[in-house]
């Protein structure tokens, strides 16, 4: 069981409520909350700039995909938990990251990033670009 | 025995018989009426030695015409255009042999007419195609003129050779007219399926492509003269093309309908979404000739769809967001959870309907996903039931029913212990309407008793769902456990074969 307590964690959601409740949630989990961040420039910036364990990512931030930040998180091998509505190309967009659906209760995202994060995924050594 | 006599006799007879036989050459020769009405008039001069005749015919409005005459005025023929004894579709009249024209009972003013074209005797013989009359042929004579035997039957000879022209020409023309009817209507056809908005194709009985509409030939970029050798397998997308191939190889197999959606990718490189409807077409004697489809790109409609479902599970997720926000800080910790119990409950419901586009819900999974079947509580629960299909609203109301069902054992029923046991067990009764009678029990918790008081979970079983589903829901608090009978009506249909 990794703990989770101490980690930095990067929310982007563009609804303020939904990040606002994932804020609640990560505190609760004992989690250092980065962010949230409500914009795919503004996330890119969290991420050149900050330190981070990890992403709750929306797929959808203002009508765009969110695939540049999901490059950029990959890009330094920071493992994601998709957070998404059910729509298409779910699956090709996590590339085998953690996929929860909206709404999501606290003990589904502990679970996401308990598996995030458990063996870091490979993803430091061996990034996912392509 | 008058030799000389008889041998003129035998003379009259040749005549005739070449008169005849001209005649059928000349009937089966000919390119159009107007030849085949001479020879019978040649026929009717050389075989009965008759200088005067005619031929006439009803026309489309039913009036006797002349077709063609030998020695009659034009005056005359103006006269007496349209005079018959018979009207038409007068079945097998017999002929009208006149040896004197002032002996018979006709109209003073038409025995004047023929008086005056030098017409003593005549005949009417009818001519018939199937046994209905279709016109007469006439032969006049200047004096008077006694008909004998063979005279009679060679003039009805002629008549049925003529009669039989003109039923094989009548027919040919009929032919012609539905051949040609035929024509115009498959053309009709193929421009409507050419212009069609949709895609349309046909393949033979081996799968094979025999035709694209335009709009199908500009989707895959073929050209008409490339439709023989496409081959339209390969622009399936990967993921799809195992179903849609199998689906079409049973199709053709079993000679039946199939409807199948799946990724297509067309000449720009762009998959897009076809929901592709295809039936059997067999020959007029029942050979199955192959599938005749329509595809119908319903890309639109899915990215629609899809967005929908996004934005609903997105309001509920701000709808959680809410909730969160306005009973935080507060005591109701209880009621926080139990709402966003109930709120993870609907959206679970909406995840299966969204995997059927909202058309039903499997009733198996929206159990088996409620009760957690396949987690925490996989040893506790048991289901039993046959597939049923419900409806959307019905999917809903029962997730949420489940969800308080399952809550309450949780807290006080059977799951509040390690031992008890929840059996939830259904039927489909067919007879006389399709209802779902579903029981829910749950045995080995501690001992029950009567709430004193109905709390929202209740409430929502005996009434909400009783009102939404028009079923009748008994909740029996039995001391070794609860027993809940749900009886519900289902739409036709919910009953899978």
């Amino acid at each position: 069981m990794t703990t989770l307590s101490g980690r930095r964690v990067l929310i982007v959601e563009d609804e303020s409520l939904i990040a606002m409740l994932a804020e609640d949630f990560l505190i609760e989990l004992g989690i250092t909350v980065v962010g949230p961040a409500n914009t795919i420039d503004g996330a890119i910036a969290m991420i050149e700039t900050q330190e981070i364990d990890a992403a709750v990512l929306d797929l959808n931030i203002r009508g765009e995909r969110s695939d540049r930040v999901a490059d950029a998180l990959r890009l330094r091998g920071i493992p994601i938990v998709c957070a998404t509505g059910y729509g298409e190309g779910v699956s090709d967009f996590a590339r085998g990251s953690a996929i929860i659906g909206k709404p999501y209760s606290k003990e589904k995202l502990d679970s996401a990033l308990q598996f995030a994060l458990s063996d870091e995924r490979g993803d430091r050594t061996l990034p996912h670009v392509t | 025995m008058q030799l000389s006599g008889g041998s003129e006799k035998l003379t009259d007879r040749l005549d005739e018989l070449s008169a005849l036989y001209l005649l059928t050459d000349r009937l089966y020769r000919a390119k159009t009426s107007h030849e085949a009405f001479e020879a019978g008039l040649d026929a009717i001069r050389d075989g009965l030695g008759c200088h005067r005749a005619s031929m006439l015919l009803f026309d489309d409005a039913g009036i006797m015409r002349f077709v063609a005459w030998r020695g009659l005025s034009e005056r005359y023929r103006k006269a007496l255009e349209g005079h018959s004894p018979w009207v038409v579709g007068e079945r097998n009249p017999d002929a009208i042999f006149v040896s004197h024209i002032a002996e018979t009972d006709e109209a003073p003013a038409v025995k004047e007419i023929i008086a005056d074209e030098g017409i003593i005797g005549l005949a009417f013989i009818p001519l018939t195609v199937q046994g209905e009359v279709v016109g007469k042929f006439m032969t006049y004579y200047e004096h008077r003129h006694s008909f004998v035997s063979h005279e009679i039957d060679l003039a009805t000879t002629i008549a049925r050779q003529i009669g039989f022209y003109l039923d094989r020409t009548r027919a040919e023309e009929a032919r012609r007219v539905a051949e040609e009817e035929l024509r115009g209507s498959e053309q009709q056809f193929r421009l409507m399926s050419e212009h069609a908005p949709v895609m349309i194709w046909t393949c033979d009985a081996l799968g094979k492509c025999t035709n694209l509409n335009i709009m199908l030939r500009e989707f895959w970029g073929v050209e008409t003269e490339d439709i023989p050798t496409f081959n339209w397998h390969p622009t399936i997308h990967p993921d799809d093309a195992a179903d849609i191939g199998a689906r079409m190889t049973q199709a053709l197999a079993t000679q039946s309908g199939v409807t199948v959606q799946g990724r297509y990718r067309n000449c720009k490189g762009e998959y897009r979404v076809l929901l592709t409807t295809a039936c059997p077409h067999f020959s007029p004697s029942g050979v199955f000739r192959g599938l005749i489809g329509v595809n119908v790109d319903v890309t639109q409609r899915e990215l629609l769809m899809a967005e929908l479902n996004h934005r609903v599970k997105n309001t509920l997720a701000v709808v959680q967001g809410i909730a969160h926000q306005t009973f935080r800080g507060t005591s109701a910790t209880d009621a926080h959870a139990a709402f966003e119990g109930r709120l993870m409950a609907l959206s679970a419901a909406h995840n299966i309907l969204t995997q059927t586009n909202w058309e039903h819900a499997s009733l198996d999974q929206l159990v088996c996903n409620s009760l957690q079947i396949r987690g925490a509580f996989s040893n506790r629960v048991s289901t039993t039931g046959p597939a049923i299909l419900l409806q959307p609203n019905q999917a809903l109301s029962l997730a949420l029913a489940f969800h308080e069902l399952l809550t309450n054992a949780v807290k006080y029923g059977a799951l509040s212990n390690e031992a008890g046991k929840i059996s939830v067990e259904w039927f489909h009764i067919a007879e006389p309407k399709p209802r779902l009678k579903l029981v829910w029990s749950e045995l080995g918790g501690p001992t029950v008793s009567s709430p004193a008081r109905r709390g929202f979970g209740s409430r929502l079983l005996e009434r909400g769902l009783a009102a939404d589903l028009e079923a009748e829901v008994a909740m029996d608090f039995q001391p070794q456990g609860l027993v809940c009978r749900i009886d519900a009506p289902l739409a036709e249909g919910s009953f899978p074969q």
